[in-house]
C-alpha cells in the first residue's frame, strides 16, 4: 500500500511540480506586483482600495460578467443542437459538421476578429445583403452585439465538443428504452437525454464562460469606450500606462470573478446531480 | 556513467550553443515593409561588415521591455527598436547602455535633438507624423488647420465618418500632448474629443483597423502616420495626405543597446545609422530619416514629412500624465 502511495506520489509530482512553478509561481508573482508600486495607487493594498472603492471599476466588472454570461448563454443555445445533430450524423456528414465547428480555431485571433469587421462594417457584407433585400442597414460594429457573435463565433467548438463528448458516452438504448415506454421524442429529450448530458454542457459554460472573461482582442478590436471590459483595462495598464501594480490588481480580480463562477457552477452542477 | 556522460553531452552543447549564439545577434523590427527594409538595409550592412549575421525579431516594443525585465545584463535582445517612452523607462531602469559615439561613429551625423529627452540611452532611427488621410472626391477641400478639422467634425460636417486615432493606442498619448498644445489646457482637448463622439466612427486603436475602414471608404477622414498615409495615396488616387497646421507631432522609432548585449551590436547601430542604409530605409518606408548628412532625391523629399513641420513631444510630462489620461479617457468619451 505504501509503495502503491510512493508511486502515485512519483506519478503526480511532474503535474504538480508543473502547476507549481507555471502557475502558482505566477500567480504568487502577480500578488507580489499588486501590492508594489504603480503611478496610480499606493503601496500594500493601496490598489485594491483604488478598484473596489471607484464605481467605474464595478461597472467594468459587471460588462465583464454580463458579456461572459451572454456568450456562454448564445453558445449554449446555438451549441447544444449542434453537438445532438453532430453525435447522430455519420460518415462524412459528422467530418464535415465537426470540422466546420473547429474551423474557427484554425484562424489567428485577430484575422477572424478583422473578418467581423469587413461582415459588420457599414460598408460590410451584412448591409450589402440588407441593402439587396431592401432592408434598413444596421450599425452594430462596436457595440455589445458584435463582440458577443464574434466571440460565440470562436468559443463555439468549446461548448460543442464538451457536449458531443458527453452525449457520446450515452447508450443509445436509453433512448429506445424510452421510446418503448411511451415517451415522445421531446420528453426522451426532457427526461433522459437532457439530465445525461448536462455534466457535459456545464463543462462547456464553464470552458467558455472562463475564455470568454478573458478575452482582450475582439472586444478591444471591435469594441469602444462604451464596451469596456477588465481584460481590456489589464492590456491597457499593461500596454500604455505601464502601470503593473493596477494591471495585476486587475489581474487577480478577473480571477477571483472567474472562481467565484466556478464555484457557483459546482454547486448548481451538484444540486443537479442530487 | 550514464548520468555523467549525459551532463558532459549537456555541457558540450551549451558551449556549442552559446559559441553559435556569438555568430549571430537578435535585433527588433516592427513588421511588413519595416523588417523587408530592416533585411535590406540594416542587416545587409551588418553581414557585409562583420560577415555575421543579424536575426531580426518583430517584437513590439512594450515585450522588448518584459523580455529586457526579466533578464537585465544578459539581454535576449541585443538591437532594441523601442517606443519613446518605453526607452525613456528603460534608460531610466538601467537596462540599456549609453550610445557610444566611438564604437558607433556615424551617431555624430545625428543631431542632438534625436537623442537629447533620452540622455542618450537612445537615438531615434527614423521619425514620422500623425497626418490626415482624406476621400479627396467626398472632401475635396479638407479643413487646413487641426482646430478646423476638429471644429467642423463636432458640427457633423462630415457625418460619421471620421476617425482619430484613440488616446489609449500607443502613440495616442502623444497625439493628445499635440493637442494640448493647440488649445492649452487637457480640459479643452478632452471637450473637444466629447463633442466629436457622436461624428466620430471610430476611435482608432488598431493601425491596421483604421487603415482597413478608410480603405473600405467607411470613412472619409483619417488621423494617421504620413509614411502609410502616403503609400497609400500614392497607390490609390482618389485618397489624399496632407498635414494640418501648425504641423505635427513626431513619432519616432528608437533604436537602443540593452545592458550586456555583445559588442558587435554596436556595428548595428551604426550601420542602421549609416547614410547609404537610412537613405534606403527612407525609400522603402517612407518615413524621415535622422542621418543630417543624407540628401533625399526629390520624389522622395516632396513626401517625407520635414522636420521644421514636427513637434517632438515632452515624453517625460507624457509619462508622469499618462494615467490620468487615459483614466478620464475611459470614462468619459463614452
Amino acid at each position: 500500500m505504501t509503495s502503491d502511495r510512493r508511486r502515485a506520489g512519483l506519478l503526480v509530482a511532474p503535474a504538480v511540480l508543473f502547476l507549481a512553478g507555471f502557475f502558482l509561481g505566477p500567480l504568487l508573482l502577480g500578488v507580489g506586483v499588486s501590492l508594489g508600486h504603480g503611478p496610480g495607487g499606493t503601496p500594500g493594498f493601496g490598489q485594491y482600495t483604488r478598484l473596489l472603492g471607484d464605481s467605474y471599476y464595478w461597472e467594468v466588472a459587471r460588462n465583464t460578467l454580463g458579456l461572459a454570461a451572454a456568450v456562454t448563454a448564445l453558445t449554449l443555445a446555438i451549441g447544444y443542437p449542434y453537438a445532438l445533430i453532430l453525435t447522430r450524423a455519420g460518415g462524412v456528414a459528422k467530418t464535415l459538421l465537426l470540422l466546420l465547428v473547429v474551423a474557427p480555431l484554425m484562424v489567428n485571433v485577430v484575422v477572424r476578429t478583422f473578418g467581423w469587421m469587413v461582415v459588420f462594417g457599414r460598408a460590410g457584407l451584412l448591409n450589402a445583403l440588407l441593402r439587396g433585400l431592401g432592408l434598413p442597414e444596421l450599425d452594430i460594429l462596436n457595440s455589445w452585439t458584435a463582440i458577443a457573435i464574434a466571440l460565440a463565433h470562436v468559443l463555439l467548438p468549446f461548448m460543442v465538443l464538451s457536449i458531443a463528448a458527453t452525449l457520446e458516452g450515452l447508450d443509445p438504448a436509453l433512448g429506445e428504452a424510452a421510446a418503448t415506454l411511451g415517451a415522445d421524442p421531446w420528453r426522451q429529450f426532457r427526461h433522459v437525454l437532457l439530465p445525461l448530458s448536462l455534466h457535459g454542457a456545464i463543462t462547456g459554460c464553464l470552458l467558455v464562460f472562463a475564455l470568454c472573461m478573458g478575452s482582450f482582442v475582439t472586444p478591444l478590436v471591435m469594441g469602444n469606450n462604451r464596451t469596456m471590459v477588465l481584460a481590456v483595462l489589464v492590456y491597457q495598464q499593461l500596454t500604455v500606462t505601464s502601470d503593473w501594480a493596477f494591471a495585476a490588481t486587475l489581474g487577480l480580480v478577473l480571477l477571483a470573478l472567474v472562481l467565484a463562477v466556478f464555484w457557483l457552477q459546482a454547486r448548481l452542477a451538484r444540486r443537479l446531480a442530487a | 556513467m550514464r548520468i555523467v556522460s549525459t551532463i558532459a553531452l549537456g555541457a558540450l552543447a551549451l558551449v556549442a550553443g552559446s559559441a553559435l549564439a556569438q555568430d549571430k545577434i537578435v535585433v527588433t523590427s516592427s513588421g511588413g515593409v519595416w523588417l523587408e527594409s530592416a533585411k535590406a538595409n540594416f542587416a545587409a550592412c551588418f553581414k557585409q561588415r562583420t560577415g555575421k549575421e543579424a536575426e531580426i525579431s518583430v517584437t513590439a516594443s512594450n515585450e522588448i521591455m518584459q523580455r529586457l525585465r526579466a533578464s537585465p545584463g544578459n539581454p535576449p535582445i541585443h538591437v532594441a527598436v523601442l517606443s519613446e517612452t518605453d526607452a525613456i523607462r528603460a534608460g531610466r531602469e538601467g537596462l540599456l547602455d549609453k550610445l557610444d559615439f566611438a564604437k558607433a561613429p556615424n551617431l555624430k551625423d545625428v543631431p542632438e535633438v534625436f537623442r537629447k529627452q533620452w540622455n542618450d540611452f537612445a537615438v531615434i532611427q527614423n521619425f514620422g507624423a500623425m497626418i490626415v488621410m482624406v476621400n479627396g472626391e467626398k472632401i475635396p477641400n479638407p479643413p487646413k488647420d487641426w482646430k478646423s478639422l476638429i471644429a467642423d467634425t463636432a458640427a457633423g460636417k462630415f457625418g460619421k465618418r471620421v476617425s482619430f486615432p484613440s488616446l489609449t493606442m500607443p502613440w495616442g498619448p502623444m497625439f493628445h500632448w499635440f493637442l494640448v498644445q493647440q488649445y492649452g489646457s487637457e480640459d479643452a482637448v478632452f471637450a473637444q474629443y466629447k463633442a466629436m463622439l457622436p461624428n466620430i466612427a471610430k476611435y482608432w486603436v488598431s493601425p491596421v483597423e483604421a487603415l482597413n475602414m478608410f480603405a473600405a471608404k467607411e470613412i472619409d477622414i483619417l488621423v494617421y502616420w504620413d509614411g502609410r498615409a502616403y503609400a497609400f495615396a500614392e497607390e490609390n488616387k482618389w485618397a489624399k495626405a496632407y498635414i494640418p497646421e501648425p504641423g505635427a507631432f513626431q513619432s519616432a522609432a528608437m533604436l537602443a543597446k540593452p545592458k550586456g548585449s555583445p559588442e558587435l551590436a554596436w556595428q548595428y547601430i551604426d550601420c542602421v545609422l549609416s547614410p547609404k542604409a537610412q537613405l534606403g530605409h527612407a525609400q522603402m518606408v517612407k518615413y524621415p530619416i535622422v542621418n543630417s548628412t543624407v540628401v533625399y532625391p526629390d520624389d522622395l523629399k516632396k513626401i517625407l514629412t520635414p522636420l521644421a513641420k514636427v513637434r517632438q513631444p515632452d515624453f517625460a510630462q507624457i509619462i508622469e500624465r499618462n494615467p490620468a489620461w487615459i483614466d478620464r479617457w475611459n470614462r468619459d468619451i463614452r
